[in-house]
């Protein structure tokens, strides 16, 4: 019985599909919308960057000189190579601990019967707040301590190393400084999202029947054993889902970071392609940020598309 | 239980719909009774202007203006259509697009550096020809004292409303535990590094400096003590190692100099914005130079008893009185509204109602800053005021010199990276000041 | 849930399972209280002074140290605020639905079907999940200007103008993620339907649809959320008060550029509540598949 759902093998020719007609109606109306609002701009967006813009909303003064000039800044830009290292080892970060937590969340929930919607409803809020009020409260949270004589406590960060290291008074550990910014920036971008991706696996994880966890364990499949033989392999194509997910969510991400590291501090190290795409675009080079938003779309489809080669997605 | 929670909520919302669509119409009085201030036509039938303020989000004064527009609307039977907001990056956005395509609002309160390029293309009429029409407009100004808002052409295209002022802010708590006398109207760049040096030895942070934050008004000053005022301080950098070039660079290395002493906050790289007169406010640093509109927030923030406003330090260049202000924004008329003739004689009677005596008062008052009107406005009682509040109140009148911003010459979308990168990377030691400069250059020559 | 707890009935087990239980209880709470602070933390800076906030943020606001009403009545003076949660929900709400059924036939297309271009079109709905809004705002602007159905004062028109982006702009994550899901359906059901004489729609509909359902719930719910928070469609198409969303009327308190910071707890949470409670409706659809007895043999 269990054998049955896990066959391989390319069902595609399965003979409801075989008719090619209806297949247009499906796919033309979501097509139709995003050809319009989002292909179309989006070329519009490529021609920019041949062009020279100052303003964002205001047209375009020209043709740049030469036309690929913002191309070749690309490779020489040194911020551009710090955002995309940066961002690289964020995706990396994203991936193993967003949709790692997630996952460890999704798997430890799925043994509970008391609680279940509780933690499904708390598990969201992070994604409701706004990024303003987020990034306000992690500010505070590492908030260095006014030094001097009259020093103010700091953030409660600081105030409970202080403690837990014997001081009097707060550590004065400069959260933001070029030693400790990663740390800072990475938490709460990594915290904020372990609740899409496990909404995401839940549902995922629901789409398994029951049927099939009782047939394991009656074949003396249970705990550990089944995660690894029956869920995992199961949940394989929404994982492959969270991973595009990932990868392009870190390529994308601006709100958070931007908040708590405006403008690349401390000295230009902390871009992202996100922030370091908005900073150019209302810094006055709109054409130049049209084409690191086209790097961004070429990365995103490379790496997602590569990722799905080696994490080949399984059809049933 | 959760179906009956959804359905009671869908009517509430229903209900409110309608209470929210009645508000859509416009309500008012056919009287159009026109302002004295203005000699038009008055309105035959009532006309909706759109207008766009920065007096949106928690600007200090959205109350008053609120409040005016209701006035107005109740006043002359004219709808104002409000779309005020704070001029984040989104909003200019949004400005600029409308300006792109023919969906400009009528009449504007706003900065009008950023409205530089659509001056440029004629998208504002300029007060010459408003006067042609209506030759009471805008005379309650002192056009002597009035500064102008040039464009290339050398017109004025804006009624200034209230001016504003950078002044050195300072904890006199923390000056008198490092033993400091409170700074004076003939305060030098000497006295002030010594008097850092024995604050710093006290162990209080002596400047209060955000190097991504705001740094712009500490630039203006060392600028200003480099340049001297007026002429020679509003000239920017045009070519490399020309007179605004070296002003600037020596400006930028005073604020590395502060820097590399020791005297700027210890995560001065990273200090937000918000955070640095907090700095101040809660006797941890000594000095901090910002504007006139910072002082409602000291009052709002702070115990203002303790807080003291005096004139910035000076080098050779200029005196201590030598201050930095003017006006940045005013109300302007769309050409687009001014060649409708439905609506002409409404935006000046708007703008006219806007700038009255005491109406503008109160909105210089809340801003604590200056007029430029002839008559001047009934100010407020003084007698309970604190000592900095007082100081606000003559800052300008006690200044031998006021001189805009040298800033304001180059458009913030291009000079704004200097400020939020470029001078900390300048003091951290990773760029000269010359290289700073040259960028700029090179982004100006970009945008031409 | 799951039925693991009806199966053996060795004891052994069961000890086993009740020492796991409690360290995954204690595993699962401290992340809820990682998770629940920020909220708590929200709402009580939202009845805290706003002069008070950068100095101390962490203790309960009793009246007297800085408790007070203040940030909600001034956040509620903005009018109309009972009518912009209606032009939110209705605005998110045929977002939503448009969003869920477009996206539903595009995946199940995408999925099913063998065609060629299929893996550019796949590509293709990556690729435009990355386009940032400032890109595609300004075409976007101009093509509905020339529409007319922009900047009129008609409420149903902006209300329109702002709902064919938003559309767009979330079909490709919901594709995205119910390709995933329905790929991951067995296709028994579809050919056992197949053979009793259903057609393609027909098996959307009775088949995948009903199948899918917790998918189809979460999709809603994140394209409800995005939608609902999306600050830059609504700030460029909403132009007038009695047109304006929650998000857009509280947008500037609530902005990352403010400083009033008791002010924007408050607005925060105002915009917060419901989407929170869109969510609990929803969540209840997030339920074990209906796939239980229904597969022969």
């Amino acid at each position: 019985m269990l054998s049955g759902f896990l066959k391989e093998g390319d069902h595609m020719n399965s003979m409801i599909y075989k008719k090619k007609s209806p297949l247009f109606l499906f796919l033309i109306p979501a097509f139709a919308f995003m050809t319009v609002y989002l292909y179309y701009p989006f070329v519009m967006n490529i021609y920019n960057s041949f062009c020279k813009i100052r303003a964002l909303g205001t047209a375009s003064k020209g043709f740049n000189d030469p036309l690929y000039e913002n191309y070749t800044k690309l490779f020489t830009d040194a911020a551009m190579g710090t955002a995309f290292k940066n961002t690289m080892l964020l995706m990396l970060c994203t991936i193993i601990f967003q949709v790692g937590i997630a996952l460890l969340l999704a798997l430890l929930i799925d043994n509970i019967t008391v609680g279940t919607k509780f933690f499904r409803t708390v598990y969201f809020f992070p994604i409701v707040i706004s990024a303003g009020a987020l990034g306000l409260l992690f500010n505070l949270l590492f908030l260095y301590p006014s030094q001097g004589v009259s020093s103010v406590g700091g953030g409660p960060i600081n105030t409970i190393v202080g403690a837990l290291t014997g001081q009097n008074g707060p550590a004065m550990i400069d959260w933001k400084s070029m030693e400790n910014w990663m740390f800072t920036m990475f938490l709460p971008i990594m915290w904020q999202y372990v609740g899409f991706y496990f909404v995401i696996i839940i549902t995922g994880l629901n789409n398994i029947s029951a049927d099939i966890y009782e047939a394991a364990s009656i074949d003396g499949a249970d705990g550990m054993k089944r995660i690894r033989y029956i869920t995992l392999p199961l949940l394989h194509n929404t994982l492959c889902t969270c991973l595009t997910l990932a990868i392009t969510g870190a390529l994308k991400v601006f709100d958070l970071p931007w908040v708590m590291f405006p403008n690349g501090v401390p000295l230009g190290q902390s871009w992202l392609t996100g922030t370091y795409m908005y900073s150019v675009t209302y810094g006055g080079d709109v054409d130049y940020g049209s084409t690191i938003a086209l790097l961004i779309v070429v990365l995103g489809v490379v790496i997602s598309q590569v990722a799905n080669i080696i994490f080949k997605e399984k059809d049933y | 239980m959760k179906k009956v929670l959804a359905l009671v909520l869908s009517l509430v919302l229903c209900l409110s719909f309608f209470a929210g669509c009645s508000s859509d119409s416009s309500s008012t009085a056919p009287v159009s009774t026109p302002d004295s201030e203005s000699e038009s036509v008055a309105p035959a039938e009532p006309v909706t202007l759109t207008v766009v303020t920065t007096f949106g989000g928690s600007d200090g004064n959205r109350g008053t203006y609120e409040k005016a527009i209701a006035d107005y609307q109740a006043a002359s039977g004219n709808t104002i259509d409000d779309q005020s907001g704070t001029a984040d990056e989104t909003f200019k956005t949004k400005i600029a697009t409308d300006f792109s395509t023919g969906a400009e609002p009528d009449v504007m309160f706003y900065i009008f550096s950023e409205m530089a390029d659509q001056i440029a293309a004629g998208q504002f009429v300029d007060l010459d020809t408003i006067k042609a029409v209506y030759p009471d407009y805008a005379s309650n100004m002192d056009a002597a004292s009035m500064p102008n808002v040039v464009s290339a052409d050398g017109k004025n295209y804006a009624v200034p409303a209230y001016g504003y002022w950078e002044g050195l802010y300072y904890n006199t708590t923390v000056l008198d535990a490092a033993g400091v006398k409170a700074p004076g109207d003939d305060y030098t760049w000497d006295q002030f590094l010594a008097d850092c040096e024995a604050i710093k030895a006290a162990g209080y942070v002596p400047v209060a400096l955000s190097l991504t934050g705001e740094p712009h008004y500490w630039f203006e000053y060392c600028v200003m003590n480099n340049a001297g005022p007026q002429d020679k301080h509003t000239v920017v950098p045009a070519a490399k190692d020309d007179q605004g070039y070296k002003n600037w660079a020596a400006g930028v290395n005073d604020i590395k100099a502060l820097y590399d002493a020791g005297y700027c906050p210890d995560n001065a790289l990273t200090l937000q914005t918000a955070e640095h007169a907090q700095m101040i406010a809660d006797g941890a640093a000594a000095f901090d130079i910002d504007g006139s509109w910072k002082l409602q927030w000291y009052v709002d923030n702070a115990n203002i008893e303790e807080i003291g406003l005096g004139y910035p330090p000076a080098k050779e260049a200029r005196k201590a009185t030598d201050v930095v202000g003017g006006v940045s924004s005013g109300w302007m008329i769309t050409k687009k509204c001014w060649d409708d003739p439905k609506k002409q004689a409404a935006a000046v009677e708007f703008v006219s109602f806007m700038t009255e005596n005491d109406r503008l008062g109160e909105f210089a008052t809340k801003a604590n800053s200056i007029t430029y009107l002839k008559d001047g406005f009934n100010a407020p009682d003084a007698s309970d005021l604190s000592p900095a509040q007082i100081k606000a109140a003559g800052f300008l009148g006690g200044a031998s010199t006021v001189t805009p911003a040298t800033q304001d010459g180059i458009t913030s979308a291009i000079r704004e990276k200097l400020f939020t990168q470029d001078i900390a990377a300048v003091c951290a030691g990773t760029m000269t000041a010359e290289e700073a400069i040259d960028g700029l250059l090179e982004r100006v020559a970009d945008a031409a | 849930m799951a039925s693991n707890n009806n199966t053996s009935g060795v004891t052994l087990n069961k000890k086993k399972f009740h020492v796991s239980k409690v360290f995954i209880y204690i595993a699962l709470a401290f992340w809820a209280l990682t998770t629940i602070y920020p909220f708590f933390w929200v709402i009580l800076n939202s009845f805290r002074e706003s002069t008070m906030i950068v100095r101390d943020s962490f203790s309960i606001p009793w009246p007297g140290s800085g408790g007070t009403f203040s940030n909600y009545t001034t956040a509620f003076e903005r009018v109309p605020l009972l009518g912009s949660y209606f032009n939110s929900i209705m605005i998110s709400g045929i977002v939503t639905i448009v969003v869920v059924l477009l996206s539903g036939f595009a995946a199940y297309g995408l999925v099913r079907y063998q065609f060629k271009g299929r893996g550019f079109l796949h590509s293709m709905v990556i690729a435009s999940m990355m386009f940032p809004a400032f890109a595609t705002i300004i075409p976007v602007f101009m093509m509905e200007s020339s529409w007319h159905i922009v900047n009129t004062g008609n409420t149903l028109l902006s209300w329109l103008s702002v709902i064919l982006p938003q559309i767009a702009g979330n079909l490709s994550f919901s594709i995205i993620v119910l390709m995933g899901f329905i790929r991951s359906l067995p296709i028994d059901l579809e050919e056992a339907a197949y053979l009793e004489g259903y057609n393609v729609y027909q098996i959307f509909f009775k088949i995948i649809f009903p199948l899918a359902k917790p998918s189809f719930a979460t999709v809603s719910i994140f394209t409800f959320l995005w939608s609902y928070n999306d600050m830059f469609t609504q700030m460029f198409f909403l132009r007038s008060r009695p047109q304006y969303t929650i998000t857009r009327l509280l947008s500037e308190i609530a902005s990352i550029a403010g400083i009033d910071y008791g002010l924007m707890a408050a607005a925060v949470t105002v915009i917060i509540v419901p989407v929170l409670i869109v969510y609990i409706i929803f969540q209840n659809n997030i339920v074990k598949g209906l796939t239980a007895g229904a597969v022969k043999g």
